[in-house]
């Protein structure tokens, strides 16, 4: 990883169309605040995010759910209340 | 065209009704194409089906059957690369997982469709009041 120290207000530019600018620092003791300008169709997302969202789709994917265990598992309300 | 399935066996797929998510599901990435099989009449489930990978399926609901007010705001890159113009060609799914008798769905990550393109793409939605578990029926 390349570490580049920034000073408040200054940006990093990454290639020719993204620029990253520490607009707050010490929004608490393990935050700051950065701007991002990139081209529109660059997703720009928490990383932790995706991750998340990753490890979700696997655990869905490797859920091993047969049709069957769908049809047993999902209870309408009305029987919850049995 | 055929397609194999470890869940549903051999399906008759046709092939304008295949999905392509050209950017895949996230840790999914090398898979772009599904399909929509119902799970069974009147079911709120359907399940989306890797046309190339017989045993990759997921249970996808549409959101809003489970949660009238879930409010999504479709970033515009995402927007721009389905080429969604008219309302009336979006499709809002959410995958669902089922561990044991909980059942949560997914509303940080839906897949947005064009249901006339038949293009897709699982949206991130950022600084959403959602959860990737969120409860849909918890069993008694």
């Amino acid at each position: 990883m390349r570490i580049i120290t920034c000073k408040l207000g200054h940006s990093i530019a990454i290639g020719e169309e993204i620029d990253v600018t520490l607009v707050q620092v010490q929004l608490s003791q393990d935050q700051v605040r950065l701007g991002i300008n990139a081209p529109r169709a660059v997703g720009i997302y928490r990383r932790e995010l995706l991750q998340a969202i990753r490890a979700e789709n696997r655990r869905a994917a490797t859920a091993q759910t047969s049709p069957d265990a769908l049809t047993s598992a999902f209870l309408p309300p009305a029987q919850d209340a049995e | 065209m055929k397609v194999q399935t470890t869940r549903f066996g051999d399906i008759d797929v046709d092939d304008a009704q295949v999905i392509t998510l050209a950017s895949g599901l996230l840790g999914f990435e090398a898979v772009t194409e599904y399909c929509l099989i119902p799970h069974a009449p009147a079911s709120p489930f359907r399940w989306l089906q890797a046309v190339a990978v017989p045993e990759l399926a997921f249970v996808v609901i549409n959101p809003y059957d489970f949660f009238a007010d879930y409010d999504i705001a479709v970033p515009a890159a995402d927007a721009g690369r389905l080429g969604l113009h008219d309302p009336h060609d979006v499709a809002v799914l959410t995958l669902v997982t089922i561990r044991e008798r909980e059942m949560t769905t997914n509303l940080v990550g839906p897949i947005v469709v064009n249901m006339r393109a038949r293009l897709a793409a699982q949206v991130v939605l950022a600084d959403s009041p959602y959860s990737v578990r969120h409860a849909l029926v918890r069993a008694a």
